[in-house]
């Protein structure tokens, strides 16, 4: 059976690290004795798969995991058993069954919404006005050129869909997200602290939130981390 | 007061999983219940601490007390230090985020010399004197306990008391009285004089260590010890350890800590048994864990049964000294194994031979990972002389079965600069892995798998106390070099890599590991000059430690290289293992003669343990062992 689920991450757990978050996962689906069905061979591992990795520090509203169970469990009996074992900082919102033939979530994904937590220091309102209403946006970051590893600009103007302030430091975002595209917006703010002169502010960490993540259908986002979708 | 660590301090360092806590099983206990509160301090950073069973057990033990709430602190990475240094943000416990200075207890684990300067480092990161003779009843009581704490003296001058012994037997009992003083309005410090009278407790500071009149023979200023004795009368003379009569009888974390982050030895831990029956000579394990007490077979598996529903790993290690040494070890091992299939199995500690090895083709389901042979020494001369029972025949026997089985990495750690060495045994080592090389060709080609690495690492031999070597000298480090060197140019075969390290760690460590009071000074000093994480190789500051010795005159002479007569009075002579002074000379005198010692199994030696307790080896029959 094919299940996915929907969850938050938070708190302290925004700390843990992709593979060790995963590893922790794992750990506690052994724990609730959810029957995981596992790869064959030497090194068998669980056909777990994760939507997209949360960057260190960053909390998820709408996380998406999926995983094969061996034999049938309903929804209600892993969402039960599982949040018993879950650690704080993990919360399952929803668990549903999927038809085996669906392609995984992490092929579907696209798009990603932010909510990001700008220095209350200054109302960002008329600055990243400015920033994002231009054309173009080049970005710096490290990508690969005939395979080998080195800084490139990109062009990620056309990867913002959707913007707005929700309060003078609050921004909300959709960009791309996945592994064709993928805008990592704590690079979008550096640059713009950058053409705002606030160098001093590079060091800060805002607090980011990916609030749900998209896939696209006909041309227009759909809402993963909704239950219904 | 409770510390906070802002999002922005925690993204600025590497691996914040270290600093955050929160782990699944960790305790929390509502403080108003509390009323001895106690921080377990790891001196090395989270990753390593975190792999430590002592840390699982002392932990669950000490909150499975009413009233007692045992929390957790590592050593912070020296990034994390930094940024705490600059924000003033004490160290602190990870269950409750409480500055260590809050604490009524702290105590230290003591598992190797080279984590003494992060002891001091922590202490002053937890703005905490140092010196016990500096703190007031605003500090909390500082105790160490763990195997280097038998010998206390090094550390003396910064320890409040000391734990000797296994910590499942006192705590309950010290905390209880604490209790009942507190509650009378005692004072805390005026509680180190109820504690030194109970079992197992050392307050260095009721004792008074003499010296001679004159620097000792062969050395510049450094004196020997005539005698320690106690300042008060009701204060004991020597200190014995306490230990648990029945492994059976005692509870075991079988809700151990799961860190999120992924620690060294990441997995289920199982004891299956304490102690060690072989008596190497070199051993300070094989001494201070004495006798071996064994857990039972239907406690280990119910124990194992719990470990894995309360954890979820799906690796598991049965931990012992030498695990062949448990009986019915292949039975448990079948039924674990029958039980759990998808749980990995790990021993480590296990002796190659016919058994071993069908042992691991069945753990392992055909993953053939390399083979460890601890053969210590070149020749069966010097292993006679270190009483290693490991015969060239058996590893040879050993490595033959093992390349029909399809394994093809080994490995072989041996020591240089053990006692009586010749250049005969130092050219055995290369000869050795030759041999085993050649045991590889002997085989049909079609048989042998396709390439063979065998690797030979060697260490250099540290003299520890409570072993018959304790009266040894110590190799200096021109002769430790010229040994490695010497051994690095007989090794000439292709298929076998040697590995090897600088001998200056080895100095040190044979210097704090036999150290006495005067070697805080210098303990002190390295800190001062910036010393901590000397574990690290990375972290390693040799240039600082060696301005450290100089600027408190510590004299290697007197310290390292000199062998200590019969009547010398080392500094934890007034440290009662239950192995007698008088059983380890008279090894080391049999060490001189090249005489092999049978095991406790085969024959009692008299080494004074069995006088002191009721149980484990001493008392098994022989129907009980097989």
């Amino acid at each position: 059976m094919n299940k996915q689920v929907i969850y938050e991450k938070s708190g302290r757990l925004r700390f843990v690290g992709h593979l060790d978050f995963m590893r922790t996962i794992h750990r506690a689906m052994r724990r609730a004795d959810i029957p995981l069905s596992y790869s064959q061979g030497f090194n068998p591992h669980p056909h777990m798969s994760f939507a997209s990795p949360l960057a260190l520090g960053w909390s998820g509203e709408g996380e998406i995991m999926e995983f094969r169970t061996e034999t049938d469990i309903s929804d209600q009996e892993v969402m039960d058993r599982l949040s018993k074992e879950l650690p704080e900082g993990i919360r399952i919102l929803s668990c549903r069954t999927i038809p085996d033939k669906e392609p995984p979530i992490m092929a579907k994904i696209q798009a990603a919404g932010y909510q990001i937590l700008l220095p209350e220091d200054r109302d960002w309102s008329d600055a990243v006005a400015k920033f994002l209403d231009r054309p173009s946006i080049m970005l710096k970051k490290m990508g690969k050129v005939r395979g080998r590893k080195q800084e490139i600009e990109v062009e990620v103007r056309p990867w913002i869909y959707e913007w707005k302030m929700e309060d003078p430091h609050t921004l909300s975002l959709i960009c791309a997200c996945g592994s064709e595209q993928n805008l990592k917006p704590d690079l979008l703010i550096n640059e713009l602290y950058q053409q705002s002169g606030e160098l001093e502010k590079l060091r800060y960490a805002e607090s980011i939130c990916r609030t749900a993540l998209y896939g696209r259908k006909e041309g227009k986002l759909i809402n993963y981390s909704s239950p219904e979708a | 007061m409770k510390v906070t660590l802002s999002d922005q301090l925690l993204l600025s360092v590497q691996k914040p999983a270290r600093y955050i806590g929160g782990e699944v099983n960790s305790v929390q206990k509502d403080l108003k219940d509390i009323h001895t509160r106690f921080c377990f301090c790891f001196p090395d950073v989270y990753d390593v601490g975190m792999c430590h069973l002592g840390l699982q057990i002392i932990y669950h033990d000490l909150n499975s007390y009413k009233g007692v709430y045992c929390e957790r602190s590592f050593a912070p990475w020296p990034d994390m230090e930094a940024l705490m240094r600059k924000q003033q943000i004490p160290l602190y416990s990870l269950e409750t985020f409480t500055p260590l200075k809050e604490f009524d207890f702290i105590g230290f684990t003591l598992q190797y010399e080279m984590s003494y300067t992060n002891i001091l480092n922590m202490l002053d990161l937890a703005g905490i004197p140092l010196y016990s003779k500096d703190r007031t009843e605003d500090d909390p009581l500082v105790i160490a306990g763990g195997p280097n704490a038998y010998n206390p003296e090094p550390l003396a001058d910064f320890m409040d008391l000391y734990y000797m012994g296994e910590g499942e037997v006192e705590y309950e009992h010290l905390f209880a009285l604490y209790k009942e003083h507190r509650e009378k309005g005692g004072k805390k410090r005026d509680f180190l004089r109820i504690a030194a009278t109970g079992p197992g407790i050392y307050v260095p500071s009721f004792y008074e260590v003499e010296y001679e009149d004159h620097p000792a023979a062969g050395c510049d200023h450094t004196p020997r010890i005539r005698q320690v004795r106690p300042v008060f009368p009701d204060v004991p003379a020597s200190v014995r350890k306490v230990l648990v009569r029945n492994m059976d009888d005692i509870e075991y974390p079988t809700h151990p800590i799961i860190p999120y982050l992924q620690i060294v030895h990441d997995r289920a831990v199982m004891e299956i048994f304490r102690g060690c029956i072989r008596g190497c000579r070199f051993c300070n394990a094989g001494m201070i864990y004495r006798p071996v007490r064994m857990r039972s077979k239907e406690n280990i598996l119910d124990w194992v049964d719990k470990v894995l529903a309360a954890t979820g790993y799906d690796e598991l290690s049965l931990t012992s000294l030498a695990s062949n040494d448990y009986p019915g070890l292949y039975e448990l091992l079948k039924t674990i194994h029958e039980r759990y299939p998808h749980v990995n199995v790990s021993l480590p500690s296990l002796r190659v031979d016919a058994f071993s090895l069908a042992l691991m083709e069945e753990l392992g389901e055909g993953k053939k990972s390399g083979l460890t042979f601890a053969a210590e020494a070149g020749t069966q001369r010097l292993r006679d002389v270190i009483n290693k029972g490991i015969t060239e025949e058996e590893i040879l026997d050993g490595v033959k079965l093992a390349f029909q089985g399809g394994w093809d990495r080994v490995k072989l750690y041996f020591m240089l600069g053990l006692p009586r060495e010749t250049e005969e045994d130092v050219f055995g080592i290369s000869k050795l892995a030759s041999d085993i090389v050649h045991e590889w060709y002997q085989l049909p080609k079609e048989e042998r798998s396709r390439d063979l690495t065998v690797t030979v690492s060697t260490s250099f031999f540290v003299p520890k106390p409570f072993t018959p070597f304790q009266w040894c000298a110590q190799a200096d480090y021109d002769t430790y070099m010229k040994t490695q060197q010497f051994l690095d140019s007989k090794i000439r075969n292709k298929k076998v890599q040697y590995r090897c390290h600088d001998a200056f760690l080895s100095t040190l460590e044979g210097l704090l590991a036999r150290g006495d009071r005067r070697t805080g000074d210098l303990i002190y000093a390295a800190w001062k000059n910036g010393c901590r994480f000397d574990s690290w190789s990375d972290m390693f500051d040799e240039a600082a430690w060696k301005k450290s010795i100089e600027e408190t005159g510590t004299e290697l002479a007197y310290y390292n290289y000199r062998e200590r007569p019969e009547d010398e009075v080392f500094p934890w002579d007034h440290i009662d293992i239950g192995v007698t002074k008088k059983f380890l000379y008279r090894e080391f005198e049999r060490s001189k003669q090249g005489i092999v010692s049978p095991n406790c199994r085969e024959q009692c030696l008299g080494c004074g343990i069995r006088l002191i307790n009721d149980t484990g080896v001493c008392y098994e029959k022989s129907e009980e062992i097989r």
